[in-house]
């Protein structure tokens, strides 16, 4: 089940910006985008910033090995993501 | 369902308004260089304006912690309609089913405070396997 808000309970601007991303990639907006753009300030816009540094800033281990262990992570948690 | 509307605030913050404490992230959470991206997605998800009160959603994330950790010990500050689908996204979050948010939204709650409790159940789940990692790392070292 989707929760309707989040499928489709965004903000006009983020809905336009869906929109232009649907158009442009052909494809629906995935869930997980979704979910970061319902309501972005109070879980979306600081987890993303907290990904990205983790995932892309400066460490010890490749790009590419931390995204197998993201990989390894969701698989364990029965995600496809 | 009462004590969850950010209206009826049906129980009290688990922490007062100087923020997250400390005792929610561990030492090296604090220490690390990612804490304060830690600190500011914890505030944002326990304090942020929501439909739930805020004592509720740290509850909720603690009670996520927990079962995270393996502890049998886990706190019931909870509404106990809550606990079956707190502990399923806890644990098992492939598990929750269309019957679970039937289930609450029958219970009363609106879809929005149904996106707050998974959220801070998930942040829960995550905070308290990121203290295991840390803590490991600890003890191997």
């Amino acid at each position: 089940m989707r929760l309707a808000v989040v499928e489709r309970g965004h903000t006009l601007r983020t809905k336009a910006a869906m929109v232009v991303r649907r158009v442009l990639s052909r494809r629906r907006v995935p869930d997980i985008v979704r979910t970061l753009w319902y309501r972005p300030s109070s879980f979306g816009k600081p987890i993303s910033t907290w990904t990205q540094a983790v995932m892309r800033g400066d460490s010890d281990w490749s790009v590419g090995e931390r995204e197998l262990f993201a990989a390894f992570t969701s698989h364990l948690n029965k995600c496809r993501f | 369902m009462d004590g969850l509307s950010a209206r009826t605030s049906g129980l009290p913050r688990a922490d007062d308004a100087t923020g997250i404490d400390d005792h929610m992230i561990s030492d090296h959470m604090i220490s690390g260089r990612f804490a304060g991206h830690v600190r500011t997605l914890l505030r944002a998800v326990l304090e942020g304006e929501g439909h739930t009160v805020p004592g509720l959603r740290s509850a909720i994330e603690a009670r996520a912690a927990t079962h995270a950790r393996g502890s049998q010990q886990v706190p019931d500050a909870i509404p106990v309609a809550l606990h079956h689908y707190v502990d399923t996204v806890a644990r098992h979050a492939w598990k929750v089913t269309d019957a679970d948010v039937t289930a609450l939204k029958q219970a009363g709650l609106s879809e929005d405070a149904i996106f707050e409790i998974t959220v801070c159940a998930a942040l829960g789940a995550a905070t308290g396997r990121l203290r295991q990692a840390y803590n490991a790392m600890k003890g191997a070292g």
